[in-house]
């Protein structure tokens, strides 16, 4: 690329740039379409964002799920205490300070909120005795532990606001009113669940059997083999997943937002596309003898091509930064039942990217044009 | 004739642009269709259920004797406010093909009175309950099996076996009948006495929910505490919602669809706004001089006024139309996007009428909004300074 080259495309792209401003209507079209479409994109997208973010602090990579084969989650009852015990002789899990396996048998019950006819439903999480110290990452914020045997439940900090649920609060369980004796942080989904003794619980609903077998190993490389000893035990039906396989698999509903957001952003790209084109066309139109004169004195059609190309690229970039903008400001850290809608700087980069690769799409034709524009034709108009 | 003349030859004064234009308005109302439509769709299902029918489900339904009793029935019906009580058992399962999956609702002889919303004539529930194993299908159901009157449906379901160990029942359609709101991909009806006959004996005697009636909306709430109350402590606690409420709840289970649907379908006017007032107010300042001409031959201000109102709604209204039009298209198309659940909420069955509505509302606006800094530009126009070109 010859020196000469470069500085013809330097001039004329500062040329179109200041221009711009002379078309303040016309460059507001390109720059607020594109922020719409990013904005949607980044909006929707942000949802499964939210979604995910969360479901990855439920994870730890050492840690994971052992579920009967028949249940797609842990909501169920198929791991009676015979296949426990088996699950707790797997190899390759760490060990707590007594020597025992640090792996916890648990139970999920769903109980519909109570009372009112409010969205979602609680789930409460029986545990058992390693249950908080393969969990190290909860931290009860407010009252205390429940204690085995009693009717008690602690309530995380997504339930506690999403259900308007408190320290002292009861909720209705099979045999009575049980009351919130504490609160607690920490733990990704589980901040939307509330707690108490697996036991206990199981008692009340009256059901025999586990839902599933959460462990910390060795490490995570010991996962293999971890796997591979409870799904080659003949006695056992059981599948076991990585912590965060397995909440991507059982939480989601973020493939449907952003399977929304990229068909929403793609349709309304059709129409900011559409519309760039045309004012781009329009630029040139009104561009038409200051092209001809630079053509006249010398200059190459390639560096006015490629100036109608910057001038899309910089209205675009800076609706993509307005989009991104009014996304964040919208929607990072708004509420939703058991998340918080995310806006991440991969979001804002991927607008911008849409943002650009839409600027260079809809830019050619216009710098065709503008290339091609017949010099002697042009300089009579 | 004399102002379509003129219309036409200022629509067409840069061919490549209006078409351009027209293309994009007709992609941002493809979109506005699609989101008020959805938006539209999810308010008519909330709305079309009632708050005096009640669904009484199990409290706790991981239970390993999974099943509300049907003797609860009695007592639900003696709680103050209650008309009628009906049980439910549902048959989830498969036909022929274990990715077809097919539903049964199997309902007692109370249903006409629990749930008379059901589009079935007294002869329709005499004949139903008159034969074991008949059914009624929906019309949508009809179309996805292949159902038609006379034909025999065959209904497996791994979970929930007969006592002999049979997975599949066998249904008999008797007639079809019209589809429900609440139940959009279709259903088939069918006799809860011949299913409940056909489970194992530790399973007889169990329903997955009633369809509780009311004396009215206004007390759903006390009479819905009142049936949970009435078995918080037994061996079968119960969760009691009116139906308007829990569609209320699922349509919000995670996220207000309805408030982003609205969002979105404003963004995308918003952004074709700009668009189309922009070209409007270039295409009135580059006709100064000709607009000067037809005043000083006698058009009156308020003429030229309408004619660029009029150029301004013709992008609108033609994009509403071709837009709302392609929305339409695209709720019945095939395409892999709208397969998934996006798909079943956007191809929903019917596509609500009032989009028409909102579509041409909002073309109506956004045309006025495009026209408002190209006529308040006419409004100061001096003949005199523009025929000098000044």
């Amino acid at each position: 690329m010859s020196m000469r080259f470069l500085a013809q495309l330097l001039v004329v792209s500062r040329l179109t740039v200041a221009g711009l401003r002379h078309r303040p209507g016309a460059s507001l079209v390109i720059t607020i379409g594109m922020a719409c479409v990013v904005a949607v994109l980044i909006s929707m997208l942000s949802v499964g964002a939210g979604m995910l973010r969360v479901l990855r602090a439920s994870a730890d990579p050492s840690r994971v799920v052992v579920l009967s084969t028949h249940a797609q989650d842990e909501h169920g009852t198929e791991l009676d205490r015979g296949a426990i015990a088996t699950i707790l002789d797997a190899p390759g899990m760490a060990r707590a300070a007594d020597g025992r396996p640090l792996a916890d048998a648990e139970v999920l019950v769903n109980v519909p909120p109570a009372p009112g006819f409010v969205q979602g439903s609680l789930n409460i999480r029986g545990i058992g005795p390693k249950g908080l110290a393969l969990r190290p990452e909860l931290q009860i914020v407010a009252g205390r532990v429940f204690v085995p045997g009693r009717h008690e439940l602690i309530v995380g900090t997504a339930a506690r606001h999403d259900f308007h649920m408190g320290v002292g609060d009861h909720v209705i369980m099979p045999d009575g009113e049980w009351p919130i004796v504490g609160a607690f942080s920490g733990g990704g989904v589980l901040q939307s669940q509330l707690m108490t003794d697996a036991d206990t619980l199981m008692a009340a609903i009256r059901q025999g059997g586990f839902g599933s077998v959460v462990a910390r190993l060795e490490s995570p490389a010991s996962f293999e083999a971890f796997r591979r000893w409870l799904t080659g035990n003949p006695v056992l039906e059981v599948t076991a997943l990585r912590q965060a396989d397995y909440y991507i698999r059982a939480g989601g509903e973020h493939p449907f937002y952003e399977t929304m957001g990229y068909f929403v952003a793609g349709l309304m790209s059709v129409g900011a596309l559409l519309g760039a084109v045309n004012i781009l066309y329009t630029a040139v139109r009104a561009r038409t003898r200051e092209i001809a004169i630079l053509r006249a004195v010398g200059y190459g059609p390639l560096p006015l091509a490629i100036s109608v190309t910057v001038e899309a690229l910089c209205l675009s970039l800076l609706g993509a930064l307005l989009g991104g903008g009014v996304a964040w400001l919208v929607c990072d850290g708004r509420e939703s039942i058991g998340f918080t809608w995310s806006v991440t700087p991969r979001l804002v980069a991927l607008g911008i990217a849409w943002a650009s690769v839409l600027a260079l799409l809809g830019s050619v034709l216009p710098a065709i044009r503008a290339a091609h524009l017949p010099v002697s034709a042009a300089l009579h108009e | 004739l004399k102002y379509l003349l003129l219309l036409w030859a200022a629509v067409w004064r840069n061919p490549v642009e209006t078409l351009l234009t027209w293309l994009a308005a007709c992609a941002a109302f493809a979109l506005f269709s699609l989101m008020v439509g959805l938006y539209v769709h999810t308010r008519q299902v909330i709305l079309r259920q009632r708050m005096d029918r009640l669904y009484v489900v199990m409290r706790y339904p991981d239970q390993p004797y999974t099943g509300l009793p049907i003797s609860l029935a009695g007592q639900i019906a003696q709680v103050k406010g209650v008309t009628a009580v009906s049980a439910v058992h549902w048959l989830h399962g498969y036909h022929a093909d274990p990715k077809t999956r097919i539903s049964v609702m199997a309902v007692d002889r109370s249903m006409p009175l629990a749930y008379p919303e059901l589009p079935l004539g007294p002869a329709d529930w005499q004949r139903l309950f008159a034969r074991p194993d008949a059914a009624f299908a929906s019309r949508r159901a009809a179309q996805r099996f292949g159902l038609r009157p006379g034909t025999a449906v065959q209904v497996t379901t791994p979970q929930d076996t007969q006592a002999d160990g049979n997975p599949t029942r066998v249904f008999q359609v008797l007639g079809l009948i019209d589809d429900i709101p609440e139940m959009e991909q279709g259903f088939l009806l069918g006799n809860h006495a011949y299913v409940d006959g056909s489970e194992a004996p530790q399973r007889r005697g169990l329903g997955n929910m009633f369809r509780v009636a009311t004396v009215d909306g206004k007390h759903a709430a006390t009479v819905c505490r009142a049936i949970d109350e009435r078995f918080a402590s037994s061996g079968a606690p119960t969760y009691c919602v009116p139906a308007q409420a829990d569609a209320q709840a699922m349509a919000n289970s995670n996220v207000d669809i309805a408030a982003i649907t609205l969002a979105v379908a404003g963004a995308g006017l918003f952004m074709i706004f700009f668009l189309i007032a922009n070209g409007i107010a270039r295409s009135v300042s580059e006709r100064v001089p000709e607009l000067a001409v037809l005043q000083t031959v006698g058009f009156r201000p308020w003429q030229l006024q309408v004619l660029v109102m009029l150029e301004a709604a013709l992008p609108c209204l033609l994009g509403a139309a071709l837009g709302t039009s392609l929305g339409y298209a695209l709720t019945r198309s095939s395409i892999p996007v709208l397969t998934g659940n996006l798909g079943r909420l956007l191809t929903t069955p019917e596509f609500p009428p009032q989009v028409l509505l909102w579509s041409a509302g909002s073309a109506a606006l956004l045309a006025l909004g495009s026209s408002v800094a190209p006529l308040r530009r006419l409004a100061r126009l001096s003949v005199v300074d523009a025929l000098a070109g000044r």
